[in-house]
């Protein structure tokens, strides 16, 4: 049987323990000394998130400050464990209000005890559900102190949901103002090659939602996808508009949407969870709209000079802009002195990172704006080794963009008070690995 | 298991000594226990969080048990919960303080709050002292019964605590029994999950002691259960349709239709957000279609856009996870996810435990239509920062290139490599260089060329220098100077300081000797001469074979050294397709990760040299042995390389890391005074090329 978690330890970067909990004990206590002197003190960490030291097995991750260790004994689900700790984070994160670090945790130890008692038994994760977990773990973080009376005796019937099917979504809610939030959130992956084709290009999106419904509605999400659309026109004996459809490449829901129906529908319909949550992550490959273009040239001229001249094309909407664009090219360590020109933005060299660094916080569509830098470098005596370079990478967000295309058609909300609703959908484009070889 | 003598060793410095602010703990809390004031739960609290405080870092605090214990009294549920943590840790260690919990436990468990009910009896189940189980059986029975699920949840898994408390027990008291009734008519869905986990493991353990309890096991996997699960998946939590599936992947349907129902099912789990769940599934589905040739291959067809999402979503140690499991997949049916080779192309910033993985699945889709494109993608991290993934990717080359694919453009860019000029390149570009002529040795030509003008001054690596030696040797008729070279080398022979270049010099000196005899006659002599002082037995032990086969007669000496080759066709694969497959029945656990199946690392004997004790002093000991180790596992891994230079690192660290009577001889090999026979035959065999057969004829001597 494959075991989620035998320990689980948080650390903070020197190694010492800020929390640990043992949930069974086919492992010894002194794991964060094994992990200390095997994982942390050596070379070895961060070249393996899963290790195997004598008969235990340690898998760690680093969220900001802190390391998460989980250890087994046995031959245990890996996938599964690193999922815990991910949906345990976040469920922390909502506790807290905000940042999971060092500080967080040393605020807020007791609470962390308490809810690791409950997300986790005997190796086995129960209930990570914020929604219910809130209903009887109340104890609040640091942001208030512990009231003088008793008042977080739990709410009667708190524990009767906490097994319950629909367990993300408590009934009796109820809003003066029925409102739901959409938001679109992809963002591209593009590794481009020096002569300007597309080595490699996909698009992750993910469909952010917020809900503030009364009652417990019934809620259809209807997209430009291929499918959904065909499926649709097939049912209703009607042609399809014209129109861009997008084809999904693959796609995953929240816990709430109805599976069954999606695949025999192919309608997105579900009872939402109140509040934030991730309704759907999509990934595309096909017929993506790359939002920038960046063509570099770089010269080296002898030894110690460099000229380097980029232009950036934006190729959506001219009545959309992007913000936030900031282009990091990279420069070889040796560089000693830099000048640029560019005809938007800032641009300057920064030394820690190597490279030369071009914002522009405004970038309008269908411009495209140049800079051109001279570089000088030290001579040195390691001229032989030939300077490697590392692609050109990109930072930027456009709102009111999606690069795969894909638009919200409808949402419809159904609830047995029949009320109505204001529903607001947002889309942003952001940059995840946009790199250009140059 | 926090024995106090090792929780003290285990501060760091900074830390206090917690001595005295322990006993000031014990003061206050019992001022604290007898007291009713208002507000005195606040101060508590305080004291009760200082306490869990000391705890965490591993200062005992077992000494104020008792005033803990003492005020445990409270309505206040935050409190109690610090309590029974504080109990949880130090009850298996102080066995005679935890009967003093025992009490208020069970008057806990009869507290008419369910969420307490459900607490005490969690914390009473924890205590893990053998001696209080008779205190256990009586709330474990009533909150199997319990009205409210949370506390029928926390029971549930209370049976199995006791389980492994005392398994006769749990047994004795029928409590498996209970569980398998819940599992079958509890209403709530969280309940039936954890009787399935708790009855799984323990009918898994009895399995090999009674009957009944193999059985009973059986009885799991039978059809009503796994139908009465499948049809209820959706109520499961995400957590629980992970067990639940896992439980699935043991089904054996006894028709296709069966199969393509439980398939249909469950497909939706496929889009599920918990890649978790999704992986099971894929488990479920692979394993349930081992039979059907045609329909396992649809299975790869579907599960491929899941997998794919799922390695580029979430955090790397995610999708580090998943791709463990990718590569599984593609290692078995490379020609499937030949297309989405784009998928598997790196990215800058990845960590290098990603890259090494998409390396390896690059090398193993590549086919005649895409090898171009993924040797130039290759060619691009050669010349990458990270120096490790630098090199994995030129061993990917000529891996591709002994894969036969398109040999004429790799050679090309292999010797491109030699002339970049970096160390490292020019090292692994020359082993994979050797590994091509032999088995393409037309190609010699060409690479002889470029390999005679690398300088072997710029050349460090042993392995590279064996490899750039051999070709010395081999093709010292088509280089000029390789006589010259040779004895160049010969001349620094006390500076070199692997054995395996020394053996490699003396074989490369004699084969040369044999074709331009005047011109090495010289450097043979020197090399002999050399050879026999040298330290190493191995090599001192070829040397002398080689002067006296020359004693004996130079034709039949010419025939040992340089018989004709026949070029290798295809190189050996480490890992036996038994094991691989052992591996695939592990779907979806910690042995795709390691690629090795489980008895490997769960294993006591499996495990070797490096044993994990609970002593830190052991501890210590532990990782010099491992230290210790570590050279001689080199040498062996070089020679190794040497052989089947396709192989992984990992396998061949596998084998050697476990016999570790057999690496002992080769790092004792400093002190010429041992040499079993054992190691002489291992050693040359892992020297293939010419003293493979050496020693054959040596022994018939």
């Amino acid at each position: 049987m494959p075991v989620s978690a035998s320990a689980i330890y948080f650390l903070n970067l020197r190694g010492d323990v800020l929390i640990n909990r043992l949930y069974r004990d086919d492992v010894g206590g002194n794991m964060v000394d094994a992990f200390r002197m095997h994982i942390m003190q050596t070379k070895e960490l961060g070249t393996c998130p899963v290790r195997q030291i004598g008969g235990c097995s340690f898998f760690y991750m680093r969220i900001s400050n802190v390391y998460i260790v989980i250890v087994v004994s046995s031959n245990a689900n890996v996938a599964c464990a690193f999922k815990f700790v991910v949906e345990a984070v976040a469920l922390f994160k909502s506790y807290f209000g905000g940042a999971f670090d060092e500080d967080a945790i040393r605020n807020n130890f007791v609470l962390i005890y308490e809810l690791l008692d409950e997300i986790m038994d005997f190796g086995y994760p129960q209930n990570l559900s914020p929604e219910i977990l809130k209903l009887y773990i109340t104890q609040e973080g640091v942001r208030s102190p512990f009231s003088s009376k008793p008042s977080d005796k739990p709410v009667p019937n708190a524990t009767l949901q906490v097994t319950g099917a629909v367990g993300w979504r408590r009934e009796g809610l109820v809003y003066k103002k029925n409102e739901v939030f959409l938001d679109i959130v992809e963002s591209v992956n593009l590794l481009m090659s020096s002569k300007g084709s597309v080595l490699r290009c996909d698009v992750t999106g993910k469909i952010l939602m917020k809900c503030f419904l009364s009652g417990m509605p019934d809620l259809k999400l209807g997209l430009n996808d291929k499918i959904g659309l065909e499926k649709e026109s097939q049912l209703k004996s009607r042609p399809t508009k014209s129109g861009k459809t997008i084809e999904l490449d693959d796609v995953t829901f929240h816990q709430c949407v109805n599976l069954t129906r999606f695949n025999s529908e192919k309608t997105v319909s579900f009872v939402p969870p109140d509040g934030e949550f991730e309704l759907m992550k999509y990934r595309i490959t096909e017929g993506v709209n790359l939002p920038f273009r960046v063509l570099p040239t770089i010269k080296e001229l002898g030894r110690t000079r460099m000229e380097v001249n980029v232009k950036v094309k934006s190729v959506f909407g001219a009545k959309m802009f992007a913000l936030g664009v900031v282009i990091k090219i990279p420069v070889p360590k040796q560089t000693a002195k830099t000048s640029f020109q560019v005809t938007s933005g800032r641009a300057k060299y920064n030394a820690s990172i190597d490279c030369l660094v071009w914002k522009i916080r405004k970038f309008p569509g269908q411009t495209e704006p140049t800079m051109s830098a001279e570089v000088e470098l030290i001579s040195t005596m390691a001229e032989k080794k030939s300077w490697t370079r590392p692609p050109i990478q990109m930072e930027f967000q456009v709102p009111m963009f999606t690069a795969s295309g894909l638009r919200v058609r409808f949402l419809k909300v159904w609830e047995k008070n029949g009320y109505n609703t204001v529903e607001w959908v947002r889309y942003i484009t952001k940059a995840g690995s946009y790199e250009v070889r140059c | 298991m926090a024995p106090p003598a090792q929780s003290q060793r285990t501060q760091s410095p900074s830390q206090p000594s917690g001595k005295g602010e322990v006993s000031d703990l014990k003061t206050q809390l019992r001022q604290l226990a007898g007291s009713r004031a208002p507000g005195v739960d606040d101060s508590k609290r305080e004291l009760f969080k200082k306490v869990i405080s000391y705890m965490t870092i591993g200062i005992d605090v077992s000494s104020v048990f008792g005033e803990m214990v003492m005020c445990s009294v409270t309505p206040d549920i935050v409190l109690k919960k610090m309590c029974y943590l504080y109990v949880g840790n130090y009850a298996k260690v102080n066995p005679d303080l935890a009967l003093l919990t025992i009490n208020f436990l069970q008057r806990d468990c009869k507290d008419q709050d369910p969420m307490i009910r459900g607490l005490a009896l969690r914390s009473l189940c924890s205590l893990r002292v053998a001696n209080l189980v008779e205190y256990l059986v009586g709330p474990l029975g009533l909150g199997l019964k319990d009205s409210n699920s949370y506390v029928r949840t926390v029971a549930v898994i209370g049976v199995l605590k006791l389980y492994h408390i005392s398994a006769s027990t749990c047994i004795d008291e029928e409590f498996p029994l209970t569980l398998k009734h819940l599992m079958l008519n509890d209403p709530e869905a969280q309940v039936v999950a954890n009787c399935l986990t708790a009855l799984q493991e323990i009918w898994s353990a009895e399995a090999s002691n009674s009957e009944d309890a193999s059985r009973e096991r059986e009885a799991l996997i039978s059809k009503p259960v796994i139908y009465y699960f499948l049809n209820r998946m959706r109520v499961f939590s995400e957590w629980a349709q992970c067990i639940v599936l896992e439980l699935v992947g043991k089904y054996v349907p006894s028709d296709n239709n069966e199969i393509f129902d439980i398939m249909n099912l469950l497909e939706d789990r496929l889009q599920h957000a918990n890649g978790a769940v999704v992986l099971a599934t894929i488990k479920v589905f692979l394993h349930l279609t081992l039979s059907m040739n045609d329909v396992h291959q649809q299975v790869y067809e579907r599960i491929k856009a899941p997998l794919l999402t799922l390695v580029s979503s979430g955090s790397p140690e995610q999708s580090y996870a998943v791709l463990s499991h990718l590569h599984l997949l593609v290692m078995r049916a490379p020609f499937i996810f030949a297309s989405d080779y784009k998928h598997f192309y790196c990215q800058y910033n990845e960590p290098s435990y990603v890259k090494k993985l998409k390396l390896e699945m690059l090398t193993a889709v590549a086919n005649e239509s895409n090898t171009y494109e993924i040797v130039t993608e290759l060619c691009e991290y050669a010349a990458n920062v990270d120096i490790p993934i630098a090199r994995e990717s030129i061993r990917a080359v000529g891996k591709i290139a002994l894969q036969q694919y398109d040999v004429n453009a790799i050679v090309d860019r292999l010797l491109q490599f030699l002339e970049m000029e970096k160390d490292y390149v020019t090292a692994e570009a020359l082993v994979l260089v050797k590994d091509l002529l032999r088995k393409y040795p037309q190609w010699s030509h060409d690479c002889i060329a470029v390999v005679g003008g690398i300088s072997s001054n710029n050349v460090q690596e042993p392995k590279a220098k064996a490899a750039l030696i051999w070709m010395l040797g081999e093709y010292s008729q088509e280089m000029h100077d390789a006589p010259y070279i040779l004895e160049s080398l010969i001349e620094n022979w006390d500076d070199e300081h692997s054995a395996e270049v020394r053996l490699h010099l003396l074989t490369a000196v004699m084969k040369c000797f044999f074709k331009r005899a005047p011109e090495t006659q010289k450097a043979l002599g020197a090399a002999l001469s050399a050879g026999l002082a040298d330290f190493h037995q191995d090599v001192h032990d070829r040397a002398l074979f080689y002067y006296r086969l020359l004693q004996y007669n130079a034709s039949v000496a010419e025939s040992v050294v340089n018989p004709p080759k026949q070029a290798v066709s295809v190189f050996a694969d480490t890992q036996s397709s038994e094991i691989k497959d052992r591996i695939f029945d592990e779907f979806n656990s910690l042995s795709v990760v390691y690629q090795k199946p489980s008895y490997m690392f769960t294993d006591k004997e499996h495990r070797g040299p490096f044993e994990f004790s609970d002593e830190l002093g052991n501890l210590s000991i532990g990782a010099e042995a491992a230290e210790n180790v570590a050279p001689a596992l080199m040498v062996e891994a070089n020679d190794k390389d040497l052989l089947l230079s396709t192989s992984e690192e990992e396998e061949i660290k596998g084998p050697a890391y476990n016999g570790s009577a057999y690496s002992a001889p080769l790092y004792d090999a400093s002190s010429p005074s041992v040499s079993s026979l054992s190691t002489q035959s291992e050693l040359a065999i892992s020297n293939p090329i010419s003293a493979g057969k050496c020693f054959s004829i040596y022994l018939c001597h």
